[in-house]
């Protein structure tokens, strides 16, 4: 709150030097999904007007199923974009230029969801991990793999795994008898579906060790060189529109259901609404020494690391100094 | 004041407006309780069969759609040599089935010879079309394809809504099986929701009800708000109509109901408070939707409320009208009862003249009006004659209060009467009776020993009595003081009296003097009751000489005076015949006896005493009998007056004797002899020398008045001398002249108006320490004593 208060303070000098120096270049950030409470921040900070503040002119370009927000900042067509640190990690050591500036959601909220009692007739009740060896259970394909594939050699677990789309569709029909989530998302979609919290068992990977920190600030190593005062004002704003994300949640709640119904996008307030109150519990560290608002430290990101190297196909990982710049950060935090 | 509680008119309107109202009351409550049941009767049935015809509607669509899916899937499988075939066929099944919206064929990879992956066809503004897409993976990732090929069934999609087409559909998916077993393709079906839909939404549910259909997982597919449909679930408005945190429960546990796959009803309120609405709910049997129809119990009840409202109004004016009726009928009865009262109350004011309500009708309050002014007019003569009785009464009353005060103001009343006088004790009273009786007493000392007492009694009551009573005790009075002489003063009273009496009133009195010194008591008696002599010892003594007539009963009577001596300490009792008369309630006398029994009974009482104790047994005796006659009593006793007793020479022989004659002459032979004898006797001079002077006096006396004829009569005196007292005695034959009996004289008088004789005897009383009269044997016998 105190770091709030001072951010609302000091800022408006610094956009007045900003303001000075030029005519805003324009500048686009890319989400790696649909509009959503996912990305709430961002939003507020351009709504409210944060980016502008720090003369910067920015538009906000929706994620998707169709859209891999990494390649499109390499390519160009962005100068940032929001990214799972997972899925920023593969890219760079597959060759993109990536840099994270800022580290927005520092908890995992990957799970694991499964009947209860999978089966009809046997009288077996699911409550670890390891329950589900030998039964079908779906999860994400490509970079959302990883985390599971992880949870799953963690815990001893070799369930069949199916490929999940978008929908649980197959996990609603029991077709599988356990599906990928996230705590946000898909959990709370069970739930507004009909599933009953008493029918299910859910296993948070964070519990089982698989605690990777999700949502970044990316751009290209190249970007950041040219313009890191671009940068800090940005990663700036943005932590500024959490922030009063955090403190304006019905307001925020506005301007996300504006972006999904102009998307058309089939969801619910009540949805956004939790999504918007977890996300935010995994943006704003509950104590001190829980983890750094905005910022990825050395150690998180080595343990991250060291989950991608066992678990997954990479070989090698980017260095955390070239690969992590967050000095933005640091200048909030040190505020 | 007027208070409309308690005013008849009033609670005659609350009664009758109070039994209709309840009637009226309970006729709306039991017709209202009993149409609510048949509406919400009829509804149910109405509810219900909607539900059940749109759901079978809905099956129907349904079952169209699978099969035509499962005619492909069994075209499918036994071959479709190219795509073309399979364009056609789907094209010609489109055209047959004009509700469904789009079929395609998903080929497995490599099960086929198609080189496509995905022949579908379509409509295009009614046309069919077909499409033939490239192979490619994208589809694998679409729940049309992943599912069935992933449940090797057939299944039903979530119904979603189309973006392109702005239409929200539902596909039905069916996995081909080869001949191994193998999935070789999936055929879909797609089914607009368009039209399922608009039948809902016609479905005449009135302005409140709502038809809604959810899918499987609680979607809306159907809602009266658009925004809902797709986006919103049972759950997540539960979510928005409840707390934070905390979903709606009852639209929670109203949904899962609804999924259940059963059939029913249920009255569903938000919240405790709220309005309820009856759910009807069906299952649609192949997709597991819940289609509902919604009933606020206030639509259904509308009917019911207008035709209450109306009820109520109609009852209302009936209300208004009775209650003007009813206060209309009540004034009519009431109003004279009103006039009444007000006539009643200027009655009760005296009024007499307050108008009465005209008498219309013979009825109840005709008759009492009638009987209220006969009342009146009786009362009106009855209070008249009582005024006149009244003022009858009072003058009486007053006159009898004159009476009183003329009575009680003539009687001297302050006792005791003379306080300087030790030797005296006299008490009188006067009770007066209800109708004054006319009684009088009086007395007064004539000289300080002289006693003036006198009792009477006018014959007669009130006024007149009491005048004439005045006036024969002012005249006894008057006259007693000028003659001295009880029996003179009577004649000339009687004279008075008897004059001019045309009333023919009488009274009869007593009156005497008593001479204080002697107790010789002088009276007269006009026809009263004899008085009672009471000695120190208890014997009694009615004084019953023969008495005169009554004063004024008839003229020229001459009263005889009478003497009666009273013993030292004797009383003397006057009263009227109101004491021995008065009677009690048998009509037994108090009587004289009685009255001589109480007085005996307290010879030592005193005069105040006496009184009070006859009083007190004249009262007993009445016991509370009221007396027609007032109680008059007069009591007096001298005590002192014969202090010393009447000397009696001693038995010897007078030391000195003398006679003289009538003559002036036989003075000089009186001094000679008295300063001779007393120079003998060893008198002192100046003794003899008042000796002298007193016996000079009588002497003088003797001569001048004693006798009435001019004889020769011998006047023997005698003289003892007793250690030093000197008693002297005087006798004479002449006519009977007591000298203590002389008033005092009035040596302040004029010379002329003084009485002859007065002076000397007054002066032999003050030189004299002793003077004695006595007759006896036709003889005065004055003794003379002196000490030195």
């Amino acid at each position: 709150m105190l770091l709030s208060v001072t951010t609302a303070l000091i800022l408006p000098c610094i956009s007045v030097k900003a303001a000075d120096t030029a005519t805003p270049r324009p500048l686009r950030l890319v989400m790696h999904w649909d509009h959503q409470s996912q990305f709430a921040g961002y939003y507020m900070a351009l709504d409210k007007g944060f980016y502008a503040e720090e003369g910067l002119d920015v538009s906000i370009i929706r994620g998707g199923p169709d859209v891999r927000s990494c390649e499109t900042v390499a390519e160009g067509g962005a100068e940032f974009c929001v990214s799972m640190l997972s899925t920023a990690i593969e890219k760079r050591a597959l060759g993109l230029p990536m840099v994270g500036i800022a580290q927005v959601v520092n908890r995992c909220n990957f799970q694991v969801v499964a009947w209860k009692k999978p089966d009809a007739v046997k009288g077996v009740v699911i409550q670890r991990p390891d329950q589900l060896s030998g039964r079908k259970v779906t999860v994400w394909e490509e970079d959302f793999r990883l985390p599971y594939e992880a949870f799953f050699e963690s815990t001893g677990a070799s369930p069949k795994l199916v490929p999940q789309y978008y929908t649980l569709s197959l996990f609603m029909n029991r077709g599988v008898d356990a599906c990928a989530t996230m705590h946000y998302n898909e959990y709370h979609w069970l739930l507004q579906h009909g599933v009953q919290e008493e029918d299910i068992t859910v296993f948070p990977l964070w519990q089982y060790g698989v605690d990777l920190p999700e949502d970044g600030i990316y751009t290209t190593e190249e970007f950041l060189r040219e313009n890191p005062a671009l940068c800090r004002a940005f990663v700036r704003a943005t932590l500024r529109g959490w922030e009063y994300a955090r403190d304006y949640r019905e307001e925020t709640l506005d301007s996300v259901m504006q972006r999904v119904n102009e998307a058309k996008l089939p969801t619910n307030r009540p949805h956004m609404s939790w999504m918007l109150n977890v996300i935010l519990e995994s943006i704003f560290p509950p104590t001190e020494d829980s983890w750094t608002f905005g910022k990825l430290n050395k150690r998180q990101y080595e343990r991250a690391s060291r989950i991608l190297l066992r678990h997954g196909s990479l070989k090698s990982v980017p260095a955390y100094d070239s690969f992590i710049i967050m000095e933005e950060a640091a200048d909030v935090e040190s505020r | 004041m007027w208070n409309p509680a308690k005013s008849l008119v009033w609670r005659l309107a609350i009664l009758i407006l109070g039994g209709a109202g309840l009637v009226l009351a309970a006729v709306l409550v039991s017709s209202t309780i009993a149409q609510q049941r048949q509406l919400v009767k009829q509804q149910q049935q109405q509810g219900d069969s909607l539900t059940l015809a749109a759901v079978n509607r809905i099956d129907a669509l349904l079952g169209r759609v699978v099969s035509t899916a499962n005619s492909v899937s069994v075209c499918m499988k036994k071959g479709l040599p190219t795509a073309q075939d399979a364009e056609k066929l789907l094209a010609d099944l489109m055209r047959k089935s004009p509700e469904i919206n789009g079929i395609s064929i998903a080929a497995v990879h490599g099960t086929t010879d198609w080189a496509p992956g995905v022949i579908s066809a379509y409509r295009d503004n009614g046309t069919v079309r077909t499409r033939v897409a490239p192979r490619s993976q994208s589809h694998q990732i679409e729940d049309w394809y992943y599912l069935p090929t992933h449940l090797g069934r057939n299944v039903w999609v979530e119904p979603y809504f189309d973006h392109t087409s702005g239409r929200s559909s539902v596909t039905y998916s069916v996995p081909v099986k080869g001949a191994d077993g193998t999935i070789i393709g999936v055929v879909t079906c797609e089914l607009s929701l368009e039209g399922i839909r608009e039948m809902l939404d016609s479905l005449d549910l009135g302005e409140a009800g709502i038809a809604t259909l959810v899918s499987a997982q609680g979607v809306y597919i159907s809602h009266p708000i658009r925004a809902f449909e797709m986006r919103e679930t049972v759950y997540s408005v539960a979510e928005s109509m409840g707390d934070v945190g905390k979903p709606l429960e009852s639209l929670i546990a109203l949904s899962r109901k609804m999924l259940s796959g059963e059939a029913g009803m249920s009255l569903y309120r938000r919240s405790p408070k709220d309005t309820p609405s009856y759910v009807y709910y069906r299952t649609v049997p192949a997709t597991g939707w819940a289609c509902s129809v919604t009933i606020p119990e206030q639509q259904i009840l509308a009917p019911l409320r207008r035709q209450n409202t109306l009820n109520l109004l109609i009852g209302l004016s009936g209300m208004v009208l009775l209650l003007g009726a009813a206060l209309a009928v009540a004034f009519s009865l009431t109003r004279p009862l009103h006039e009444l009262a007000g006539a009643a109350g200027r009655l009760a004011t005296g009024d007499f003249d307050a108008p009465l309500p005209k008498v219309r009708h013979n009825d109840e309050i005709g008759r009492l009006t009638s009987s209220f002014a006969r009342m009146r007019e009786e009362l009106h003569s009855y209070i008249e004659e009582l005024t006149t009785t009244t003022a009858a009464k009072e003058k009486i009353a007053s006159e009898l209060a004159i009476a009183h005060q003329i009575q009680l103001g003539i009687v001297p009343k302050l006792f005791p009467p003379f306080p300087e006088r030790g030797d005296l004790d006299l008490f009188a009273t006067l009770e007066p009776a209800r109708e004054v009786g006319g009684d009088l007493y009086d007395f007064t000392l004539l000289d300080e020993d002289h006693l003036y007492v006198a009792i009477g009694d006018v014959s007669g009551k009130g006024v007149p009595a009491s005048l004439l009573m005045a006036v024969g005790k002012t005249l006894l009075k008057s006259t007693i003081q000028a003659v001295r002489d009880p029996a003179r003063a009577m004649t000339m009273v009687n004279d008075e009296l008897s004059a001019d009496n045309e009333s023919c009133m009488f009274i009869t009195a007593f009156c005497g003097i008593l001479n204080l010194r002697t107790g010789q008591l002088t009276f007269a008696n006009a026809g009263h009751n004899p008085p009672l002599i009471i000695s120190q010892s208890g014997d009694t003594r009615f004084l019953t000489r023969r008495p005169g007539p009554a004063l004024g009963a008839m003229c020229s009577v001459r009263y005889q005076n009478m003497d009666v001596e009273l013993e030292n300490g004797e009383l003397l009792l006057l009263y009227t015949d109101g004491v021995t008369e008065a009677m009690n309630a048998k009509g037994e006398l108090f009587a004289e006896d009685r009255m001589a029994a109480v007085a005996a009974a307290n010879p030592k009482a005193n005069t105040q005493q006496l009184i009070r104790t006859i009083v007190g047994a004249v009262t007993a005796h009445a016991d509370g009998f009221e007396q027609s006659d007032d109680i008059t009593m007069l009591a007096v006793r001298s005590t002192t007056c014969r202090a010393i007793e009447a000397p009696q020479p001693p038995s010897r022989q007078a030391d000195s004797t003398i006679e003289l004659n009538n003559k002036r002459e036989e003075l000089n032979n009186l001094v000679e002899w008295l300063e001779g004898e007393g120079e003998k006797l060893g008198i002192p001079a100046h003794t003899v020398m008042a000796l002298n002077l007193a016996l000079e006096e009588w002497f003088i006396n003797i001569v001048s008045y004693a006798f009435v004829d001019h004889n020769l009569h011998r006047i023997p005196i005698r003289m003892w001398r007793d250690d030093n007292t000197i008693l002297i005695q005087i006798e004479d034959e002449g006519q009977p002249f007591d000298p203590c009996a002389q008033l005092a004289p009035d040596t302040d008088a004029p010379l002329e108006h003084r009485r002859i004789g007065g002076l000397g005897i007054h002066f032999i009383r003050k030189t004299m320490d002793l003077m004695h009269y006595r007759r006896e044997r036709n003889r005065n016998i004055l003794t003379l004593a002196k000490k030195f």
